[in-house]
C-alpha cells in the first residue's frame, strides 16, 4: 500500500516543514529585539553611558558600603595613601631570573559556530610556548632578525570545568640565558609566542569547516538541501541560534594581581602583537598546518624593562587560517555612526583565550632585568589613562574566593567597578551563589536559590506558539547581566527589556519567564517632551562631550509606602489580577507631554510652565471692550466716562465680590487713583459715583465722608508740592516726580491714557479760559502733557 | 411735453447721481479697510516687539532646530535619472526628517474668566464651512440655517436696493444740484420744509452760492429747503419697491429729524467738573452713573447682567446712613454759631431720632462725621420727644430760621451750578449735616450750605416733602432686632430649603432681584414666582421671608451640613460670616470653602493633545480629595433660543461647548471661554459639573469626582448637566481598556 506510505511521508515532510516554518517564526519575532539588545550591550560595553536610574532591584551588585561613612574622618584619606604606599612598598614586584608559566586552559566560545566542532572534539589541546627574540643588527642595513626557540610544551584542556583541580606541570623560562643572545648582539624585543595546536595532525581545516557545518546543520534540523541557505543565516549577522541568544557572547578576562599600573604595557603590548600575527608565519612552518591560534606577549621591551608582572593572564588568540569570517559578523550598526573602530571588543567576544599563570620565580638573586620599582610605578602612571583595551581590575568578591583572598580587598575600595565587568564566564564559574549564602546576605531563600532554574518561554506568533528554554543561572540573556538574584533578574528584564513582555510565574522548580515581543513598543521617547526640549540633539551623544542646555531638574523620589516594600518580594511580580480596574490606570499620570499654550497653540517652554494665563482676570480685549462699551453712550458725558472706566477697570482686575469689601475697594482705588483724579480735575464726579455707590447701599455715609477726606489730604499734598516746586523753578524735578508716579501706576496710565489724556488736553483748554487759579494748574497741565509725551516717546 | 422731458431729466439725474454716491461709498469702504489694515498691522507690530522684550528678558533657552543636517549620518541616497543618456544620473545624499505630529484643530476663542452676557444674533453672521461634501449631500441645512434667522445674513449686498443712509445722501445731493438751478422759473419751492427749516428760506437764496461751496466738504451743516417732489417722484419711479412718493417723503422727514444737528440730546447732561455745569436736580445729576451700575457685579454698564437685570437703586437703606445732624460746631465758622441755627438743627436731629433711635446703641459717637471737633457727645432723645406728634413740630420748625433772616454776606454767595448741584445731591443723604456737606462739596463753608439750604427750601419748599421722606423711613424700618429675627429664619429654613428641593428638582431659573415697593414677597414676587431665595439685590426688606439666611458653620462648608452647600449655592460674604466667607486678604480662606468660584481660585490647567479626542485639557497638580473646585466653566450668557439657534451649527460640526446653565440661559464657551471648555467628556469620568447659585448668579463650577494626580486629563459627563444637549457631542469613545 503505497497511500500510507506517502502520507506517512509527506506527514514527516509537513512536520520537517512545520519545524521549520515554526523557526522561522520565531527568529522572525525575536531576532530583532534581541540583536537590538546585544548591540547595546556590547556598546556600553565600550563607551559606557550613565544614566540616572535607579538599581535599588540590584542592590546586591553594589560593591561598596556605607558602613565606614560614619566614622570617617578626614585623616582617614591620608591613613589610606600611607597604607597603599607602605603595601606597594611591600608587593613590589621582584623580578627573577625565572619566570614560570603554568597555562590553566584553553577557552573557545562555543557561541562563535566555527569553535563549536573544536570544543566538541576536543577535551584538550597542545600549546607551545616559545621564545621570540628580535635582534638589532649592527649593521645599518641589516634587517630585524627574529630567533624562536621553543622553551616547552604542555596539554591544555579545553574549556575546563574547574581549573582549579586541573594542576598544570608549569613551565619554566630562565631568563638569564635570555639575556644574552648567542651573537651577542641587542636584544630589541623579546616576547613569548604562544601557539595552540589541535593534537592530531591529520584533519585539516577544510575538513574542520566542513565538519563544522555539518554539525551546526544537524543541530538546526535542517535538510542538507537547504544547507545553502542555512549557511547563508549563519553568516548573516541576523541569525541567531537559540543558543546564541541565551548565550551571549563571552569576554577574556585579565586577572592581575598588581593594581591597575602595569596593565596598560601589557595590554599594549599585547595589542601589537595580536593586531600582527602574520609577521610570524614564516618563522614557525614546520607546524603550521595543525596550529591554529597563536598569540605572542612581549617580555621586555628594548630598555630592558620587565613588562610582565605577576598574575594570571587571559590571552587572546589569534585564528592562523587565511580567510577569517569574524569580519562579517563584527559588521555592527556602529560603523554608521561614525565608523568607530569597534575589533576591540569582538576580539575579545570571538577569539579563544588561553589562560595562564605567570610568575617570576624565587631565586637567590633578584633579576637582574627587574625595574627599580619607583621607576615603574612613575611611567605606568603616565601611561594609565590611554590604556584603551585595558581591562579594567576586576571585582572579584563575587566568586572566587581563593582569588579574593589573594588579591586581598583592595580591588574593591579603590577604582570605579564597571557592572560589566563582573560579568562572569558563565560555564567558567559555577553561579555564584554558594559563596553568597555563606554571606549571610540573603533576605529571602525564595529569592537567592542557588538552584533555581529559570525557564523562558518565548511566545510568538500571537501566543499561539512557543518555545521553551531553561538555564540555571541569574544572567541576563540579553546583556549577560548578572543580576544575582531571581528579583532582580525579573525586575531587570521588565525594566530595561522593553521591548519584550515578561511575565513571570512561579514553578514547582524553578520560575518560568514567559517572553514575549512587546507590539506596543514604538521606540518613542517616553519621558517628559520637556526633557527632550531642554537637551536638543546630541545629548546622549557618544562622540565626546557635547554641550547641552543648562536645565534644572530636581528630582524627587517619594516612595509609595506599600506593604513589602522594604524587602524586595517577588510577589509584586506576579501578574496582578485585574481587580484594581481604576479606569486611570489606562491613562499615564504624570507631565509626560507637551503642553500648548492655550491661546496661541505654541508649546509652553520649561520656564513658562508655572506661569498660568487663568491668573489675569482682566485681559487686554475685555479692557478696551470696557472703554469701548462706554464711549459707546452719547448721553454720559465726558467727566463721567473716565470715571466709570477708571473705577470699572479697578474692580476688573481687583476683583471685588461683596459689599463688605467696598470701602476698603474705593479706599484702594483712591490711592491708586487719586493723583490721576487731580490730574484729571475729576472730584466731583468721583462724588457722585461714590454717593451712588450709597445710593445703592453698598456703601456707608461715614465711609464715604472719610474717603472724600482722605481723597482730599491726597490732593493736598500733590497741590503742595506743585506750588513749592513752583517757586523753587524746579520743573524738572517736579516733572520727574510725576513721571515716577505714572510708571509706578503703570497698569493704570496703560489702559486709562489714550481715552483721558484726549481729554485732558481738549479740557486743558477750557480750564485755563474758566478758572482764574490757573497759573499753577496750567502749569501742571503743561508739564503733565510734556511727561505723557516724552513717555510715548519712550514708549 | 416739458414736463415729461423733466421727469425724464430728474430720473437720469437720480441715476447718476445714486451710481456716483454708491461709487463713492465703496472708495469710502475701502480706505476704511486699508486703515484698519494698517492700523492692525502697527498694532500686531507692537505687540511683537512687546513679546520680543519680554523674551529677551527671559533667561531661557531658544529650541534649537538644528538647522543643518551636519551631525546626521547619511544612510541614504538620492538619485535623480535622466532619460536623457547623455546625462548622469545625479545622486544627493538624503536625511529625513522625523515625522512630527499634527496638533489637533483649534477654533479661535477669546478667554474670559467670567461669564459674558451676549444679545441674541438678529443674521447669521457666516455661513459655516464644513467641506465641499457637506454642502453638497446637505443643501438643505444652509437653508434651513438662514430661514432661522428670516433670511438675514450678515454682509448681504442687495443690488438695487437703496438703505436709508444712501437714500438721504441721495435727495440731498439731488436737492443740492435743484437749487444750484433755483434761478429757473420752473423751480418749485417746497413748503411743507417749513415746519423744519423755514426760518432759513429767506436767507436762502442770497447765501446758497457759499452754502453749496461750503456743503461739498461738510455735509453737516446744510441750510437747505425741503427737496421737492420731483426728486422723491423720481427715486420712486427708478425704485419701484420702496414705495410711493408719499412713503418717501414721510421718510425723508423721520430721517432728517435724528440727523437734526441743533436737537440736543435731552439725557446728557453736562460734566458737573466742566465749565458748563449746570444746576440740576439730583436725578439728573445721577441719572447716568445710576442708570449704568450693576449692584450685582460693582461695575457701570457690565457685561453680565443686561440692564433689565440690573437692580435699581436701594430705596430703603437705613444701614448705610450712619451720619447724625452734627451737636457741636465743626469750627469757628460753623453754621451752629448763627443764630437760629441750633435750633433748626435741633429739630432735624429729634425727627431723625425718631428713625435711629433702635439704632443708637450701634452707631458709635459719629465724630467723623460731624467734622473736626472729635468730642462728639450722642444725642439724647427723650423717649417722650418720640411720641409727640410731628406735625406739631413741624409748625415749630416753620419759625425757627427763614433765608431772609441770615447776615446779609451770607446770602450774597454766588453758587455755580456744579455747587448746587452738589449740593442737592448730597442733601438727602446728609440731611442737615451742613458740616459734613461743606466737607464733601469742599469749595463752600458749613455756613454758606447752610444759607443754600434756607434758600432752597424757600424756593421749593421741599420741607414738606422731606418730613415726609422721614415719615415713611419710620414705617418701613419698624423691624425686630436682629438676632431674633435671625433665630426665626433659622429654624424656618431648612423646611424651607427642602420643599425648594423637592417642587423645583429639575427646572432652575434665573434670579432676577424683585422690585416691588412696599409690598411683601409674596406669590406675586418673582422671586417667589421662580422659586428663587430673594438675594440681597432685591428690593424687599432685609428681612422678607424669602431671603436665604445664610449658614453658620464653622467648618469648611463642603458637607451637607452647610445649608449653603446643601441649597447649591456658594457662601455670600454678606451673609455668612462665621465660616470665614467674608474674610478676604491674608486670612481668607482659611475655613470656608465653599467660595472658591466668586474668588475665581481655581486649579492650574494646562493644555495638550487629548489622549482620547482633540484636545484635552490637563491638570498641573495633584487633587487630594473628592469634591474639590477645578475650574468655573465660563462662557457667553446666550438665550435658549439663541442656544438653539447656535446648536444646529454645532451639531453639524460635531463640537459644542454649549451648557445649560438654567432654564432661561445656556454657556456657550465656543467664542468666549476659558480653559476648561477643552474638558471632554467620558462616561467615566473625573469631574463633574455643578451649577451653582454664587451670589445670585447661576454659575458652572467643575469639581472632581476622585482624587486626580497630576498631569491627568480631565473629563466630565456632559449627559448630567445637559441632558437633552447631548446629541450635540459627537465623539463619544469608550475609555474602557479593551
Amino acid at each position: 500500500m503505497p497511500r500510507p506510505k506517502k502520507t506517512e511521508k509527506s506527514k514527516k515532510e509537513e512536520i520537517v516543514l512545520d519545524l521549520r516554518q515554526d523557526r522561522e517564526e520565531f527568529l522572525r519575532a525575536f531576532e530583532k529585539p534581541t540583536q537590538i539588545y546585544r548591540f547595546l550591550r556590547a556598546r556600553h560595553i565600550i563607551s559606557p553611558t550613565y544614566l540616572h536610574r535607579s538599581l535599588f532591584y540590584l542592590k546586591n551588585r553594589c560593591s561598596r558600603t556605607n558602613a565606614r561613612r560614619e566614622a570617617f574622618r578626614v585623616d582617614d584619606m591620608l591613613k589610606v595613601c600611607e597604607h597603599k604606599n607602605a603595601s606597594y612598598g611591600f608587593t613590589t614586584p621582584r623580578y627573577f631570573d625565572q619566570l614560570k608559566i603554568a597555562i590553566l586552559g584553553f577557552y573557545i566560545d562555543p557561541g562563535v559556530h566555527y569553535a563549536n566542532s573544536l570544543s566538541k572534539k576536543l577535551n584538550t589541546v597542545d600549546a607551545e610556548i616559545s621564545i621570540q627574540k628580535t635582534l638589532r643588527c649592527r649593521r645599518k642595513d641589516c634587517e630585524i632578525v627574529h630567533t624562536e626557540e621553543v622553551v616547552g610544551a604542555v596539554e591544555v584542556p579545553v574549556n575546563p570545568r574547574n581549573p582549579d583541580n586541573y594542576e598544570e606541570e608549569p613551565i619554566i623560562i630562565s631568563t638569564t640565558d635570555i639575556k644574552q643572545s648567542k651573537d651577542g648582539q641587542s636584544i630589541k624585543n623579546y616576547s613569548l609566542m604562544f601557539r595552540v595546536y589541535e593534537p592530531q595532525d591529520d584533519s585539516s581545516e577544510s575538513e574542520d569547516e566542513s565538519s563544522d557545518n555539518l554539525q551546526s546543520d544537524e543541530e538546526m534540523d535542517v535538510d542538507e538541501d537547504d544547507e545553502q541557505k542555512n549557511k547563508k543565516l549563519k553568516d548573516d549577522p541576523a541569525a541567531i541560534s537559540l543558543r546564541n541568544l541565551t548565550m551571549g557572547s563571552r569576554r577574556k578576562r585579565v586577572f592581575r594581581q598588581e593594581s591597575k599600573e602595569c596593565e596598560s604595557d601589557d595590554s599594549r603590548s599585547c595589542k601589537n602583537e595580536t593586531r600582527a600575527p602574520r609577521k610570524f608565519k614564516k618563522f614557525n612552518n614546520q607546524r603550521f598546518e595543525s596550529a591554529i591560534y597563536d598569540a605572542d606577549l612581549s617580555v621586555f621591551t628594548s630598555e630592558k624593562k620587565s613588562l610582565l608582572l605577576d598574575g594570571e593572564y587571559e590571552l587572546s588568540l589569534n585564528r592562523k587560517c587565511p580567510e577569517s569570517n569574524d569580519g562579517r559578523r563584527n559588521a555592527t550598526w556602529e560603523a554608521l555612526d561614525g565608523g568607530r573602530e569597534i575589533k576591540v571588543l569582538s576580539t575579545m567576544n570571538h577569539c579563544p583565550i588561553l589562560k595562564f599563570k605567570l610568575l617570576w620565580m624565587e631565586d637567590d638573586k633578584p633579576g637582574p632585568l627587574a625595574p627599580p620599582p619607583d621607576e615603574d610605578k612613575a611611567t605606568s602612571f603616565g601611561e594609565e589613562p590611554d590604556s584603551k583595551r585595558a581591562r579594567r581590575r576586576i571585582n572579584q568578591k563575587c566568586n572566587d574566593t581563593e582569588k579574593a583572598s589573594e588579591n586581598g580587598n583592595c580591588n574593591a575600595e579603590n577604582g570605579p567597578v564597571l557592572p560589566v565587568d563582573s560579568i562572569q564566564y558563565r560555564k567558567l564559574w559555577p553561579p555564584c551563589d554558594t559563596e553568597r549564602s555563606e554571606n549571610g546576605q540573603l533576605e529571602a531563600n525564595s529569592i537567592y536559590d542557588p538552584r533555581q532554574i529559570v525557564y523562558y518561554q518565548f511566545i510568538y506568533n500571537t501566543e499561539s506558539q512557543q518555545q521553551t528554554e531553561a538555564r540555571d543561572d541569574l544572567y541576563c540573556p540579553w546583556c549577560q547581566l548578572n543580576c544575582m538574584s531571581l528579583y532582580g533578574l525579573i525586575k531587570h528584564l521588565k525594566t530595561c527589556h522593553p521591548r519584550f513582555n515578561f511575565s513571570y510565574t512561579p514553578q514547582s522548580q524553578g520560575s518560568s519567564v514567559e517572553v514575549s515581543v512587546n507590539e506596543c513598543y514604538d521606540g518613542s521617547f517616553c519621558g517628559n517632551p520637556q526633557f527632550i526640549f531642554a537637551q536638543p540633539g546630541m545629548a546622549f551623544s557618544r562622540r565626546g562631550p557635547v554641550r547641552r542646555v543648562q536645565a534644572t531638574d530636581t528630582l524627587v523620589y517619594r516612595p509609595r509606602k506599600e506593604r513589602g516594600a522594604r524587602n524586595l518580594n517577588l510577589n509584586e511580580l506576579l501578574e496582578k489580577e485585574e481587580n484594581d480596574s481604576s479606569p486611570t490606570s489606562h491613562y499615564s499620570a504624570g507631565h509626560h507631554r507637551l503642553y500648548f499654550h492655550s491661546n496661541s497653540s505654541l508649546p509652553i517652554r520649561p520656564c513658562e510652565f508655572d506661569n498660568d494665563s487663568e491668573e489675569e482676570t482682566d485681559p487686554d480685549w475685555l479692557r478696551n471692550h470696557i472703554k469701548k462699551m462706554l464711549d459707546e453712550f452719547t448721553d454720559v458725558n465726558d467727566g463721567e466716562k473716565p470715571i466709570m472706566k477708571l473705577w470699572n477697570l479697578y474692580i476688573m482686575k481687583h476683583r471685588c465680590i461683596a459689599d463688605g469689601q467696598m470701602s476698603n475697594s474705593c479706599q484702594h482705588f483712591i490711592d491708586l487713583y487719586a493723583s490721576l483724579i487731580i490730574r484729571h480735575n475729576l472730584r466731583r464726579n468721583l462724588l457722585l459715583h461714590l454717593v451712588t455707590l450709597l445710593d445703592f447701599g453698598v456703601l456707608k455715609a461715614s465711609a464715604l465722608l472719610s474717603l472724600i477726606k482722605h481723597f482730599d489730604k491726597i490732593a493736598e499734598k500733590t497741590s503742595k508740592v506743585t506750588s513749592k516746586d513752583e517757586i523753587t523753578n524746579g520743573s524738572d524735578i517736579l516733572s520727574e516726580d510725576i513721571r515716577s508716579n505714572d510708571l509706578s501706576m503703570e497698569d493704570v496710565d496703560d489702559v486709562s491714557l489714550p481715552s483721558v489724556s484726549k481729554q485732558s488736553r481738549s479740557r486743558s483748554r477750557t480750564v485755563s479760559i474758566c478758572s482764574e487759579k490757573s497759573t499753577n494748574l496750567q502749569k501742571l497741565q503743561e508739564i503733565i502733557d510734556q511727561a505723557t509725551k516724552t513717555k510715548k516717546d519712550t514708549k | 411735453m416739458s414736463n415729461i422731458h423733466h421727469k425724464v431729466d430728474w430720473k437720469k439725474r437720480v441715476r447718476q447721481e445714486y451710481f456716483r454716491l454708491r461709487q463713492i461709498k465703496k472708495f469710502q469702504r475701502s480706505d476704511n479697510i486699508k486703515t484698519a489694515f494698517t492700523s492692525n498691522l502697527s498694532c500686531i507690530s507692537e505687540k511683537l516687539d512687546q513679546l520680543q522684550e519680554h523674551c529677551s528678558k527671559l533667561k531661557a533657552q531658544k529650541i534649537s532646530s538644528g538647522g543643518s543636517f551636519a551631525h546626521e549620518p547619511v544612510t541614504k541616497s538620492c538619485i535623480a535619472k535622466s532619460s536623457v543618456h547623455s546625462f548622469r544620473d545625479q545622486a544627493v545624499p538624503l536625511s529625513t526628517l522625523n515625522l512630527v505630529p499634527n496638533l489637533p484643530i483649534c477654533y479661535t476663542w477669546v478667554p474670559v474668566q467670567q461669564n459674558f452676557m451676549v444679545e441674541d444674533e438678529t443674521i447669521l453672521h457666516n455661513i459655516p464651512y464644513m467641506g465641499d461634501e457637506v454642502l453638497d449631500e446637505d443643501g438643505a441645512f444652509i437653508e434651513e440655517l438662514i430661514k432661522n434667522y428670516d433670511g438675514k445674513v450678515h454682509g448681504d449686498r442687495e443690488g438695487d436696493f437703496i438703505n436709508d443712509e444712501i437714500f438721504l445722501e441721495l435727495v440731498e445731493s439731488l436737492n443740492k444740484l435743484n437749487v444750484r438751478r433755483g434761478r429757473r422759473p420752473t423751480r418749485k419751492r417746497a413748503n411743507e420744509g417749513g415746519k423744519h427749516k423755514a426760518a432759513s428760506t429767506a436767507a436762502d437764496s442770497s447765501n446758497e452760492d457759499e452754502d453749496l461751496t461750503l456743503s461739498d466738504d461738510s455735509s453737516d451743516v446744510i441750510f437747505l429747503t425741503f427737496p421737492c417732489d420731483d426728486i422723491f417722484s423720481a427715486i420712486a419711479d427708478l425704485f419701484p419697491d420702496k414705495g410711493t412718493v408719499e412713503d418717501l417723503k414721510e421718510k425723508y422727514k423721520e430721517l432728517t429729524e435724528v440727523y437734526d444737528p441743533d436737537t440736543q440730546l435731552p439725557d446728557c447732561t453736562p460734566n458737573i467738573d466742566g465749565p458748563s455745569a449746570k444746576s440740576v436736580p439730583r436725578e439728573r445729576a445721577l441719572h447716568s452713573f445710576h442708570e449704568l451700575f450693576c449692584r450685582r457685579c460693582y461695575k457701570y454698564d457690565c457685561f453680565q447682567h443686561s440692564h433689565t437685570h440690573r437692580p435699581p437703586a436701594k430705596i430703603n437703606r437705613r444701614k448705610t446712613l450712619d451720619i447724625q445732624p452734627p451737636s457741636t460746631a465743626c469750627g469757628q465758622f460753623c453754621f451752629l454759631h448763627l443764630d437760629g441755627a441750633k435750633e433748626f438743627s435741633m429739630f432735624h436731629k429729634k425727627l431723625s431720632s425718631i428713625n435711629t433711635r433702635k439704632q443708637q446703641n450701634r452707631t458709635t459717637g459719629c465724630g467723623g462725621a460731624s467734622g473736626s471737633s472729635s468730642g462728639s457727645r450722642p444725642s439724647t432723645p427723650t423717649p417722650s420727644e418720640s411720641e409727640t406728634d410731628t406735625n406739631e413740630e413741624k409748625d415749630v420748625s416753620g419759625d425757627i430760621i427763614k433765608f431772609t433772616d441770615l447776615p446779609a454776606s451770607l446770602q450774597d454767595i454766588e453758587w455755580d451750578g456744579a455747587e448746587s448741584t452738589l449740593f442737592r445731591v448730597l442733601h438727602e443723604t446728609y440731611l442737615n449735616n451742613f458740616c459734613a456737606i461743606s466737607q464733601l462739596i469742599h469749595t463752600k463753608s458749613c455756613q454758606q450750605v447752610f444759607a443754600f439750604a434756607l434758600k432752597e427750601s424757600a424756593s421749593l419748599t421741599t420741607q414738606q416733602g422731606s418730613g415726609t421722606i422721614a415719615l415713611d423711613h419710620e414705617t418701613i424700618e419698624l423691624s425686630p432686632p436682629k438676632k431674633k429675627r435671625k433665630h426665626r429664619l433659622w429654624s424656618l429654613h431648612a423646611r424651607r430649603v427642602q420643599q425648594k428641593r423637592d417642587n423645583s428638582s429639575s427646572h432652575v431659573y434665573n434670579y432676577q432681584p424683585c422690585n416691588h415697593i412696599g409690598q411683601p414677597c409674596d406669590n406675586s414676587c418673582q422671586c417667589v414666582a421662580l422659586g428663587n431665595f430673594c438675594e440681597k439685590f432685591c428690593q424687599c426688606v432685609s428681612d422678607c421671608h424669602n431671603r436665604f439666611p445664610g449658614c453658620r458653620c464653622k467648618a469648611q462648608c463642603n458637607t451637607k451640613q452647610c445649608p449653603c452647600y446643601l441649597a447649591v449655592r456658594e457662601c455670600d460674604p454678606d451673609l455668612c460670616t462665621h465660616c470665614g466667607a467674608d474674610q478676604f486678604g491674608d486670612n481668607a480662606g482659611k475655613s470656608c470653602k465653599n467660595v472658591l468660584i466668586q474668588r475665581g481660585m481655581h486649579k492650574h490647567l494646562l493644555l495638550a493633545p487629548s489622549d482620547v479626542a482633540g484636545w484635552g485639557i490637563y491638570i498641573k497638580e495633584d487633587v487630594q480629595t473628592k469634591n474639590e473646585f477645578i475650574s468655573e466653566y465660563c462662557g457667553e450668557i446666550i438665550s435658549q433660543d439663541e442656544a438653539d439657534r447656535r446648536g444646529k451649527v454645532y451639531d453639524k460640526y460635531m463640537c459644542s461647548f454649549l451648557f445649560n446653565l438654567n432654564n432661561d440661559f445656556v454657556v456657550d464657551a465656543t467664542r468666549k471661554g476659558n480653559k476648561i471648555r477643552f474638558a471632554n467628556h467620558s462616561v467615566n469620568p473625573n469631574c463633574y459639573a455643578k451649577v451653582m447659585m454664587v451670589n445670585g448668579d447661576h454659575r458652572i463650577g467643575i469639581f472632581s469626582n476622585r482624587p486626580v494626580q497630576a498631569g491627568e486629563e480631565l473629563f466630565f459627563d456632559y449627559r448630567y448637566s445637559q441632558s437633552d444637549a447631548m446629541k450635540y457631542v459627537g465623539i463619544e469613545r469608550e475609555m474602557e481598556p479593551v
